[in-house]
């Protein structure tokens, strides 16, 4: 436990507290923007971090990733759009309320259910990873092959509509990655003699490829604009009363964390 | 628990997450009837649940290395960046210092979203009205300095558009990136697992042995063919149910099924003949991964040749005039990949910016918008400059001009 006091110290340092509150702030920014997902906005800000300290780079890009998760559910609320695909399920009650004419409500039901959740989360962040990172002290080279193989069958199965289109793509960029000098040998391959492919293809490289480039081109699909005016005027107390609403509905915040 | 847990899982993200728990809040509900026309409880549960998923996601991350989200994949970038290796070092010593720095700040996070968000939402509401085409430039000239970035390589630059071109072309065939990205990280990681234990093999003479003896090995390869085989079952129960359904969808699916085959069958031919004497430890991985690829592919094409005289499906056509302008986006972002090495950063991204905005304004289009695009390009560079060179230090592409 002797990290604790560290711990604690640090995070009430002023520039972690500074960058914790740009990275809050920029991604839900970010969140809110339909077309630019969290996912994007991370990939693009982890190259800057470089010359940060790993806590600095680390709370900064959690904040981002916190604050665009939110975000979402604003463009989801009052416009209808996702600003992410995390809040597809947002609008199928937030714009309904929204166009009731409780859009404050609906927004401050989000930003209070979305407090709470990541909360609970970080609750058991904080209590299961250790544990977790314990078993993994049992791993060796065969046990490290196998998660990688059940990581790789579990998103090609998730994430695509289609088991071998995940596959696919999954295989795809293991090959990716074989790019450049063998880690156990040293020996070149997939370098088509090009000598500057030797250290491989940069993670954060293909990445920002694939997260960024992807929704360039998609919303250059839709000849864009504006998306439709969204403003509305809060009035006192209502945003609390929706607080006070989602707090007595415990039993849906804890079963949805 | 739903988001939670749903973000434990590899690579499931909010979205999953978000569904899964509005189904269940469905599920537990009196009143049934209210949901979709305005509940707070369904707002209640999506939130909650996409937000959990966040903390969730990122304890696989820290522990195994493995991401839980597409968002959390991204973060390894990060911790890869500082030369943090995810496992047992990152919760003892130093590492454990940073990490629960991190985990720490997110409660403080997390209250600072609340009250931005509880307060703030009005300003950001505001912000819907960004006008998109100024924001695509931006989003490209973002994605070029932050490629060149790690290690100053304009050759980092072609291979994040190429990647990325590939991904959108992939997106077309309903082929998402994240799976991509996944492989992409878990590579090393079955890499190094793999020839690794041939190594240590060589010592105790048995690799199956090795591979599928050990306990905890045996529980993970539980967990893969189960996670592999449920979709397959999913998917057989839903057809028999849903054969009529499917039918209708077959069309697209055969022409994207040729399309994923061939390519793969491509780049699986290419991968083969690259590695020809290459040994086997080396090339072992990037083999049978090629090998899988043609397998799957030619799994794809025997489905499409199945489905070929299925009845056509109306396709929602994107008018032709859409079609050219992505094309011309391709070709503007190509073009300034490959002049950015000769021609400078600045000029390249200012004359970009604005042709890429005048390409995507809203209708109608005029030359009148000019001066105003090319004002904010110009303001767009000046921003680079000063935040990227000035105050983070970031090398930049030097061209013959700027």
């Amino acid at each position: 436990m002797e990290w604790l006091g560290y711990a604690l110290t640090n995070i009430f340092a002023p520039v972690n507290l500074l960058v914790m509150l740009a990275g809050v702030a920029g991604g839900i920014l970010v969140g809110a923007l339909p077309g630019l997902t969290g996912t994007m906005a991370i990939a693009l800000l982890v190259p800057f971090t470089y010359g940060f300290s790993p806590e600095e780079a680390l709370i900064m890009l959690g904040g981002v990733y916190v604050g665009a998760m939110y975000g979402g559910s604003i463009s989801a609320i009052l416009i209808n759009t996702p600003g992410a695909p995390a809040s597809i399920a947002t609008t199928l009650d937030g714009y309904p309320m929204a166009q009731k004419g409780q859009p404050e409500e609906a927004l401050a039901a989000a930003a209070t259910s979305s407090g709470v959740g990541g909360i609970l989360g970080t609750v058991v962040l904080l209590l299961f990873s250790p544990v977790l990172a314990a078993v993994s002290l049992q791993f060796g080279p065969p046990e490290y092959f196998w998660l990688g193989i059940l990581g790789l069958t579990i998103i090609s199965g998730l994430s695509a509509k289609s088991l071998p289109k995940g596959l696919m793509g999954g295989l795809f960029g293991v090959l990716i990655s074989t790019v450049g000098l063998s880690p156990s040998t040293g020996v070149s391959r997939l370098t088509f003699d090009v000598s500057d492919l030797l250290g491989g293809v940069e993670v954060i490289v293909a990445l920002i490829g694939l997260f960024c480039i992807p929704q360039i081109m998609t919303m250059a699909e839709s000849r864009g604009g504006t998306l439709g005016l969204a403003a509305f005027r809060p009035q006192k107390g209502r945003s609390l009363a929706a607080m006070k609403l989602v707090l007595k509905r415990w039993g849906n915040l804890l079963r949805s964390r | 628990m739903i988001g939670v847990i749903v973000g434990i899982i590899p690579g499931a993200g909010g979205n999953v997450a978000g569904l899964l728990s509005y189904q269940e809040a469905v599920r537990a509900a009196k009143n049934k009837d209210e949901f979709g026309k305005g509940a707070v409880d369904g707002v209640i549960a999506s939130e909650t649940a996409n937000n959990a998923e966040v903390e969730g996601s990122l304890i696989p991350l820290l522990t195994l290395g493995i991401p839980g989200a597409p968002q959390a994949a991204v973060m390894f970038g990060a911790l890869l960046l500082q030369g943090l290796r995810p496992g047992p070092e990152l919760f003892r010593g130093h590492g454990a210092e940073i990490t629960y720095t991190f985990i720490l700040s997110l409660f403080l996070a997390n209250i600072a979203m609340f009250l931005m968000g509880f307060f703030g939402s009005r300003i950001y509401a505001r912000a819907l009205n960004l006008p998109q085409h100024l924001l695509v430039p931006v989003v490209l000239a973002l994605s070029v300095v932050g490629s060149f970035a790690g290690r100053g390589s304009s050759l980092d630059v072609t291979i994040m558009l190429l990647l990325g071109l590939l991904a959108y072309g992939g997106q077309k065939v309903a082929l998402s990136p994240a799976p991509i990205a996944l492989g992409v990280i878990l590579g090393p990681i079955i890499e190094r697992g793999l020839v690794e234990s041939m190594m240590l093999s060589q010592a105790t003479g048995s690799l199956t042995g090795l591979l599928f003896t050990r306990p905890i090995s045996l529980i993970l390869i539980i967990l893969t063919v189960l996670s592999g085989g449920w979709p397959i079952f999913a998917a057989f129960r839903e057809k028999r149910r849903l054969r009529a359904a499917a039918q209708a969808g077959a069309r697209v699916h055969s022409t994207s099924n040729l399309w994923i085959g061939c390519s793969a069958l491509v780049i699986a031919g290419i991968t083969w003949w690259e590695l020809q004497g290459v040994d086997l430890q080396s090339s072992i991985l990037p083999k049978v991964c090629a090998m899988l690829m043609a397998a799957v592919a030619l799994g794809l094409l025997a489905k499409a040749w199945a489905l070929r005289a299925s009845p056509r499906e109306e396709k929602v056509k994107a008018s032709r005039l859409d079609s050219l302008r992505v094309l011309t986006a391709v070709g503007l972002s190509i073009a300034y990949v490959l002049l950015l090495p000769v021609v400078g950063f600045y000029i390249m991204t200012f004359a970009v910016f604005c042709l890429l905005a005048l390409l995507l304004a809203p209708r109608p289009a005029s030359l009148r918008k000019l001066p105003m695009i090319m004002l904010t390009g110009a303001l767009a560079c000046l921003a680079f400059y000063l935040v990227f060179q000035r105050i983070f230090n970031v090398p930049f592409p030097e061209g013959l001009l700027i």
